[in-house]
């Protein structure tokens, strides 16, 4: 039961981007496909999962002074292997979310997740909390993704939805859109949860 | 003092756990990274010079790096050229390559790298409608290095709307390295025949050998 509790509360009452506010740079930035969304959630969820795991099992043998760094190298190391693993078998991906996979390692919801649930708890539950953020994580991404693609550039999944004539609201794609749709996604969480309450 | 030696050996203990990890991926993917840019190059290559068969790499001294592309094995004369060249974009270097005919004209040209601001300067690989390639690009085709110009410049390309530094970027960048090439190539047109045969017997087979 705890650990359907720790699944889900990624997804909605912890949820990194819309409670925790974790990892808000990557999260607008990628954000203008839906294509992108889910290619930098899939990379965000893997890196998660794996370095909770190994953090959780190696946090026995990490002097507390200097568990940052080792955390950070774990972290490194596995988006190292998502960037390379990505430019091998999906090139066009790859290019498209250039700068933001390496950018991985400095995503506050990983070391975040590592220094306040992995290096506390065991394997299997750091696993399910890594799963639970990534699945939040990738939800509002994708989220976020179809509404400013949808908006700004009129397609969905890079097909057109309009007509030739349709003027797509530019502004969507750009940072500020990014701005508004993640400040009205919070509004309606915020909402959403006072109701349930 | 020893504390602080300890700390440092553990560290050391775990980033080499981490190098020796990643120098194994590194040996799984690199073959594969290095196929897919290979391909991604001959599909661009093939792009903007469809009629050439083998692509040989220029080995004459001149300062200029370009392909040479031969509609035969037999690589008597050559169809066409391909260059690359760089352009300032607004918010990123321009990577273009383009083909060249014999006449010192472009053949077509292919942005191959870009990150300018989305929706505004990255519709220069913008697709419209049926058309198998970005309009901006087909702008370029047939055009002889003084027509390289855009609108605001008094050319007649079409800038891309709300894109201006993008679309001269391009243009200028394209011309320039065609003057350039043009007055390599044209000093030593007399001997021409001759760099084709050097080229000839110094590569072996195709244009994919170069280091990336």
């Amino acid at each position: 039961m705890s650990l359907i509790k720790e699944f889900t509360k990624g997804i909605i009452k912890e949820n990194p981007v819309l409670v925790l506010a974790l990892g808000l740079c990557p999260t607008l930035a990628v954000s203008t496909t839906i294509v992108n969304g889910i290619g930098m959630g899939i990379a965000a969820t893997f890196v998660l999962v794996c370095s909770n795991m190994v953090i959780s099992l190696i946090k026995n043998l990490v002097p507390n002074r200097i568990r940052i760094p080792i955390f950070i190298t774990v972290i490194a190391t596995f988006v190292t292997i998502v960037k390379l693993a990505m430019a091998a078998y999906f090139p066009a991906l790859s290019k498209s979310l250039g700068i933001f996979i390496p950018l991985i390692v400095v995503n506050c919801i990983i070391l975040g997740r590592a220094e306040g649930f992995a290096s506390k708890h065991g394997v299997l539950k750091s696993f399910i909390d890594g799963l639970g953020m990534g699945v939040g994580f990738t939800m509002i991404l994708v989220i976020l993704g179809t509404c400013r693609e949808i908006l700004g550039s009129g397609t969905i999944l890079g097909h057109p939805l309009f007509g030739e004539h349709f003027k797509p609201a530019l502004l969507m794609i750009l940072p500020p859109g990014g701005f508004f749709s993640i400040g009205i996604l919070i509004a309606l969480s915020n909402l959403l949860q006072k109701r349930l309450e | 003092m020893k504390f602080i030696l300890k700390l440092g050996l553990i560290l050391m203990v775990y980033t080499l756990i981490a190098g020796v990890s990643l120098g194994f991926i590194n040996k799984v993917t690199k073959p594969k990274i290095e196929e897919q840019q290979r391909m991604e190059r001959e599909r661009a290559q093939k792009e903007v010079l469809p009629e050439a068969l083998v692509f040989v790499e220029d080995t004459t001294s001149g300062g200029l790096d370009y392909l040479i592309g031969y509609d035969s094995e037999g690589r008597t004369s050559p169809v066409g050229y391909i260059l690359t060249t760089f352009g300032d974009g607004f918010s990123s270097k321009i990577k273009t390559i383009f083909s060249v005919t014999t006449d010192f004209k472009v053949g077509a040209i292919e942005i191959v790298y870009q990150e300018e601001t989305p929706g505004l300067g990255t519709r220069c690989v913008e697709i419209k409608g049926d058309s198998p390639e970005p309009w901006f690009e087909m702008q370029f085709d047939s055009r002889s290095p003084q027509d390289l110009l855009v609108d605001k410049d008094g050319g007649n390309i079409t800038s891309i709307t709300g894109a201006t530094i993008t679309s001269r970027a391009i243009a200028n960048s394209v011309q320039e390295k065609l003057e350039e090439f043009k007055n390599e190539l044209g000093a030593s047109k007399e001997d021409s025949i001759l760099i084709t045969s050097e080229v000839r017997d110094s590569i072996e087979i195709g244009g994919d050998n170069e280091p990336d």
